[in-house]
């Protein structure tokens, strides 16, 4: 089973060289993982297969189609495959144009998408044909820009009219709240609102939440989008690479994007997924440091209850309310105000003895939505082989009201600016009018309402 | 990669012409070690092999191949023929061929109409069978820059005419406009008509408008002397160690270019500064960068109206100190300077007026924290409209500034542009409430009366516009009510 990845954009195209290199490193044979982990060869055939395909010489090619309006940026990421030997992309799994989308979310969906779409649904089929199965979609975009968001949301539904039965996962790197384009948030609320419509699962990335990462946890001084990337990768990986289902003892399942997607994104109004890992440490101090499952998972627990993106300042205060003692109707709106509250959730457990990791306390009900059925609510997966040079991590991809703080943001400020009429005239340009707007705007209150009646 | 073409009008705009294609190629070949013509420095140049008669293009290709001639993407007009014939006789010579000049040699006499209607009507062809032919010889054409003044006849009014042909025939390409705007002393009497006529054709024909001040210019320059070692006799400095400016650092310096200093001519570091404008906006298209912005995100983040597209600019280090041990406070620095009114380049100050949106482009070494922290330490002291709170838009480039180790351009749209519209609006109606001169418009062909109404009315209406945003200052704000659903 493998997973074909469309990078999208400037942004979507670093992540994704992010993303192969870490998994290059899990797809080579043990000689090359550090010792102490353990690594098998069966393990790494199948990270091998499901994302790289192999050439005689054994040289792995990235399972990517790269899509950019400019070439400059895959050009650095083709002449950055060049200093290593180990992976590449393909010479012909690319897909470029001449004149950037301008941060125009009009442009990307209305001009490029209509003008490179079979040239994009060529590469990608290409790429699908080299797969003996096919177990998904990745695409990795960012919302802000005008490549990635506007030509990114019309290759989303080209490819689920192309492959109706394929599961397609995006993967958006929300900006930084206080701006890097000006019209974010209407580039935002334009791709939200129609992914909706067309993606199985929305992963939620936000830049300012992956650059505290980098510099508090990580304590990388000066931060840069390399370092956000490659947090962005490793949060990825830690939901992508092999992993099986707990009933299964063989641990060399086809569970791929499909079944993860299955298990949380059971409700076509609730898409938006988050990814928390844990632990995430600077590599120097990886070797003094030491953690047991029980801590890790308790942590992770803690972190999604208390709406943490990390586990360094966590609110352990807030707690689930106890499920015996009868609360009164107060009480019971003060608690929901308080803590995250899931529509399910799948956790990863990686490394030695990951099997035998007790789960129990996710399985909590009061932590779920009442209506889910219990048996909807949470899912568990475990890989005995490490990654990221980190002996034993937890990776959560949770169905909770995390997304829904920042969407309720991006839906506000562009409404805001709707109302003033400002930039609407970039749009109207290209096609995208009034009503577009208005009905971009319906769509995504109706998500903020959803999450907030969970 | 997308193409640019400069078309530089009057004595002015072929001055800072001249300028910015010496610094442009100085950057190029500071970069370029290996002397092979490829994708950034096809941005603005073309690879000519002059061994034939009729000289071919040599395409980018793979990037390998080597610089035969570089020829620069380029359309120089002027109604005189001293500057061009200066800059034909000049070390930059062998970057322009007579395909790509147009001279006359009897002038516009300070006079919009004669400029536009006249010279307009006279070398409408040419001058569109020239821009054609440069046009042609790019693969995928993005932006036209041009270059002129507002005061004079040439500048302001071949060169708004010319917009206009551009707006007609490349509507897909964008129309940057670098245009000077007269100090407040300029010795040309009818300037405040010939700068508001022209600015009339600016509002309706530009994508995106740089207004620059002579006065900015100036003072920036002086700036720059006074910080300057005591190269020149009897002035008295005491040099510290640290304090001293590289000489070659400066944005006004020329050094390492074609042009040797005994050369320079006076205006030429003023008009180095509007160069580095120029080519840190286009850094970011023309280099790598981790956060890219294109030609037409410039225009896309920053116009939030049609008609408001006037960018107040602002360069930052102006120099660069000997002490290269560069501390981070510094780097700091440099983003407060860049929202200082003593370092915009237009004499205005931004921090007392409201921004509709800003743009910060960095080049060399610097991260995405570095303008992060900097965007929330200047962020309480800086005014924003109530619908474009976070309105930034950043820029990296890695690739630093020739002499500097790094660089910040910041374009903003900020209602204290109304400032320099209400000064030229004065000096207009203090000419035209006496109808003075106006009987050397009238009789040029084509002329008409009605002209200067509605382009004074074109400019009452910039001014408002601005005005009414302006005063939403400190105005409670009454947000719209979302979207309900049921």
């Amino acid at each position: 089973m493998s997973v074909v990845t469309i990078q999208l954009g400037q942004c979507g195209n670093q992540i994704g060289f992010e993303f192969y290199d870490l998994l290059s490193k899990s797809a080579t044979k043990p000689n090359h993982a550090p010792s102490s982990s353990f690594h098998s060869d069966d393990y790494s055939d199948l990270v091998s297969e499901r994302f790289f395909h192999v050439n005689e010489k054994d040289k792995m090619f990235a399972r990517a189609v790269m899509v950019d309006m400019e070439q400059k940026v895959i050009g650095q990421a083709l002449h950055d495959t060049q200093r290593q030997s180990l992976w590449g992309y393909h010479k012909d799994a690319q897909v470029t144009g001449k004149k950037g989308s301008g941060n125009n979310w009009a442009q990307g969906y209305c001009h490029h998408g209509p003008k490179c779409i079979s040239d994009v649904l060529d590469t990608v089929s290409k790429e699908v044909e080299q797969c003996d199965s096919l177990g998904g979609f990745l695409a990795l975009m960012s919302l802000a820009g005008g490549t990635g968001s506007g030509l990114g949301a019309f290759v989303t539904t080209a490819l689920k009219d192309e492959y109706p039965h394929a599961t397609i996962v995006n993967n958006v790197i929300w900006p930084y709240t206080t701006g890097e384009v000006i019209v974010q948030n209407y580039n935002a609320v334009l791709t939200l609102s129609h992914l909706y419509s067309t993606s199985d699962g929305i992963i939620v990335m936000e830049n300012e939440k992956m650059q505290k990462i980098c510099s508090q946890l990580l304590k990388i001084k000066n931060v840069s989008f390399k370092d956000i990337n490659k947090v962005v990768a490793t949060k990825l990986a830690g939901v992508f690479l092999p992993a099986c289902d707990t009933s299964d003892s063989t641990c060399l399942s086809k569970f791929v994007v499909a079944d993860i997607l299955s298990n949380v994104c059971a409700h076509p109004g609730h898409k938006l997924l988050n990814i928390l890992n844990i632990p995430v440490v600077p590599k120097t101090s990886l070797a003094y440091t030491s953690y047991n499952w029980n801590m890790l998972v308790k942590h992770c627990r803690q972190m999604l209850i208390a709406n943490a993106n990390m586990e360094e300042g966590v609110n352990w205060s807030i707690k689930l309310p106890k499920a015996a003692k009868p609360v009164s109707e107060t009480e019971m709106t003060n608690q929901t105000s308080t803590f995250n509250r899931s529509l399910s959730n799948q956790i990863f457990l990686r490394g030695k003895d990951a099997s035998t990791v007790d789960l129990s306390s996710f399985e909590d009900s009061q932590l779920y939505t009442s209506w889910v059925p219990s048996y909807g609510r949470f899912h568990s997966a475990w890989q005995r082989n490490s990654y990221n040079e980190i002996e034993q991590s937890v990776t959560l991809l949770s169905n909770s009201q995390t997304p829904l703080k920042p969407l309720d943001a991006v839906v506000s400020k562009a409404w805001n600016m709707f109302a003033s009429r400002a930039y609407v005239h970039q749009y109207a340009k290209h096609g995208i009018t009034d009503d577009d707007f208005v009905d971009s705007f319906v769509a995504l209150e109706q998500v903020v309402k959803n999450y907030s009646n969970l | 990669m997308t193409q640019s073409i400069v078309v530089q009008v009057g004595q002015c705009g072929n001055q800072i012409g001249c300028r910015f294609w010496d610094l442009a190629l100085r950057e190029h070949a500071s970069i370029n070690k290996s002397g092979r013509y490829d994708e950034s420095l096809s941005s603005f140049f073309r690879n000519v092999d002059t061994r034939y008669e009729d000289p071919k293009d040599i395409p980018v290709g793979d990037g390998k191949g080597k610089i035969r001639s570089l020829k620069a993407r380029a359309v120089l007009i002027d109604m005189e023929e001293g500057v061009v014939n200066e800059t034909l006789n000049g070390p930059l010579q062998d970057i322009f061929d007579c395909k790509q000049l147009i001279t006359d040699v009897s002038g516009c006499g300070n006079n919009w109409a004669t400029g536009y209607m006249m010279y307009g009507s006279q070398y409408h062809d040419t001058i569109l069978e020239t821009i054609r032919h440069a046009v042609e010889l790019c693969d995928s054409l993005q932006c036209f820059f041009l270059l002129h003044s507002m005061g004079g006849g040439t500048g302001s009014g071949v060169g708004t005419n010319v917009l206009g042909l551009l707006e007609e025939n490349y509507p897909d390409v964008y129309r940057f406009t670098t245009a000077v705007y007269p100090s407040d002393d300029d010795d040309v009497i009818t300037s405040p008509y010939n700068s508001v006529l022209a600015m009339h054709q600016l509002t309706e024909k530009a994508d995106c408008v740089l207004p620059i001040e002579n006065q900015a210019l100036i003072d920036i320059t002086n700036k720059i002397y006074d910080a300057m070692p005591p190269s020149r006799p009897g002035k008295k400095v005491y040099p510290s160690k640290e304090t001293q400016v590289k000489e070659t650092s400066a944005i006004t310096s020329s050094e390492k270019g074609a042009t040797k200093p005994s050369q320079e001519k006076p205006f030429d570091h003023m008009n180095n500064i509007v160069a580095n404008l120029l080519l840190n906006m286009t850094s970011s298209a023309r280099f790598e960068g981790s956060l890219n912005v294109d030609l037409n995100e410039i225009t896309m983040n920053l116009v939030p109206f049609p008609k408001l597209h006037y960018l107040v600019s602002s360069l930052t280090p102006l120099y660069s100190l000997i002490d290269v041990n560069l501390p981070v406070g510094r780097l700091d620095q440099m983003f407060t300077d860049a929202f200082s009114k003593d370092y915009q380049l237009i004499k205005a100050n931004p921090k007392q007026s409201l921004y509709l949106a800003c743009a910060l482009i960095v080049r060399g070494k610097a991260e995405v924290s570095d303008i992060r922290r900097n965007i929330e330490r200047l962020k309480p002291n800086l005014k924003f409209i109530n619908w474009n709170e976070e309105g930034w838009k950043t820029g990296l480039c890695s690739v630093a500034p020739v002499g500097q180790p790094y660089s910040l351009l910041s374009l903003a749209n900020n209602t204290c542009i109304q400032n320099t519209f209400h000064n030229l609006k004065q000096r207009f109606m203090k000419l035209y409430r006496r109808k003075a001169h106006i009987h050397h418009y009238n009789n040029v062909d084509g002329f008409e009366p009605f002209i200067f109404d509605d382009s004074l009315e074109s400019l009452n209406y910039l001014i408002n516009e601005y005005e009414m945003l302006n005063r939403t200052i400190g105005q409670p704000v009454e947000y719209p009510t979302r979207l309900s659903i049921l």
